[in-house]
């Protein structure tokens, strides 16, 4: 059994297919990434698979019915904001520890909420997402605004295409 | 045919099939008591990891008493509560050397697979991920229904950091 230090046992994660590389944002507050229009959470450029892409509540979520879902906006090429999940049933005073899943299988599946904070079952799919030398930005719609709470957002993804890569912006 | 010695091929298997962190060798006795049947502590989880394999394999053979097992999962800190991570296993009564019940992780209600041989079938391809960003907690296993008189295992977990320096050590 190996004795690994921190930042080995991070590099090994990365080689692995079953979680790849993890972008995650910093401890952000809902009333940056959780509001009524679309804000950019990742920038993505190239294609990339998803393994998992999820939010996870820090501290409670404020009671208001936040139903977010995924989108792309495409800058290269130019596509407007596109739908890759469905919105989830209401985030109103998220516990601790829950996360919030896209399930990858459909561009209208809706996301997953944990029904017990701290476990979180594999994504039903994964999904790939952008193009050869593209650049997009993925997107949180909450359709109505977090007026407090935290949470930390997460993508673990492969790269499918020559030097693409994905960017937390926050 | 690449001529690795033991550590790289070491190495490799860590990459490939998530980082190994095993128990010492248990008694049956301690680890297999239903009554009272409380969870047993095996490995610390500290962050948010992702499980890709957990299994109790047979060191010496079990006794013939019908124990089923489950995992749980309990956040320390902050405090929530232990839970599935798994249903109980079918009964473990007399399964031999080697022989393994594997996790499934298909979804908190998934039963453990029961080998009766040290071949198993059907790996487990699901993954889970347990654990909070800046928390700590473990990973417990639960005996129900009987006690096992005698019998030796040990458990296994391989898992995949998430959250920033998350990573698991074994309890016992």
């Amino acid at each position: 059994m190996s004795n690994y230090s921190p930042s080995t046992i991070a590099r090994v994660g990365d080689l692995n297919p079953k979680r790849g590389i993890v972008c995650r944002t910093s401890t952000v507050n809902n009333t940056s990434v959780l509001l009524t229009t679309a804000v950019n959470i990742f920038k993505v450029t190239g294609k990339i698979r998803i393994i998992s892409l999820d939010i996870e509540a820090i501290t409670q979520f404020s009671a208001t019915a936040s139903v977010p879902r995924w989108q792309f906006v495409s800058t290269t090429p130019a596509v407007a904001l596109t739908n890759i999940s469905a919105a989830s049933s209401t985030l109103s005073g998220l516990a601790v520890g829950k996360r919030v899943t896209m399930a990858g299988t459909a561009l209208n599946t809706a996301l997953v909420i944990d029904s017990i904070a701290g476990i979180t079952v594999k994504p039903a799919d994964a999904m790939d997402i952008g193009s050869e030398g593209g650049v997009l930005h993925l997107a949180l719609d909450a359709d109505v605004a977090q007026t407090s709470g935290t949470c930390v957002i997460t993508l673990c993804y492969l790269r499918l295409t020559d030097g693409a890569a994905a960017e937390a912006l926050f | 045919m690449p001529n690795y010695n033991p550590s790289t091929i070491d190495r490799i298997g860590d990459i490939t099939r998530g980082i190994h962190v095993k128990t010492g060798v248990l008694q049956n006795t301690a680890y297999f008591d239903h009554s009272p049947g409380t969870a047993m502590p095996l490995f610390n989880v500290y962050g948010r990891i992702r499980i890709i394999g957990l299994n109790c394999e047979a060191v010496t053979e079990f006794a013939a008493d019908a124990s089923l097992l489950k995992w749980t999962f309990e956040s320390t800190t902050p405090v929530i509560g232990d839970e599935d991570i798994s249903a109980v296993s079918l009964s473990v009564a007399s399964i031999p050397i080697g022989a393994r019940i594997m996790w499934r992780g298909t979804a908190v209600a998934t039963a453990p697979d029961v080998s009766a041989t040290q071949a198993s079938i059907a790996v487990v391809q699901d993954f889970m991920d347990v654990g909070l960003t800046g928390g700590v907690g473990l990973i417990n296993s639960v005996c129900t229904t009987a006690t096992q008189t005698s019998g030796t295992c040990q458990f296994n977990l391989y898992y995949l950091p998430i959250s920033e320096g998350a990573y698991a050590t074994a309890v016992v």
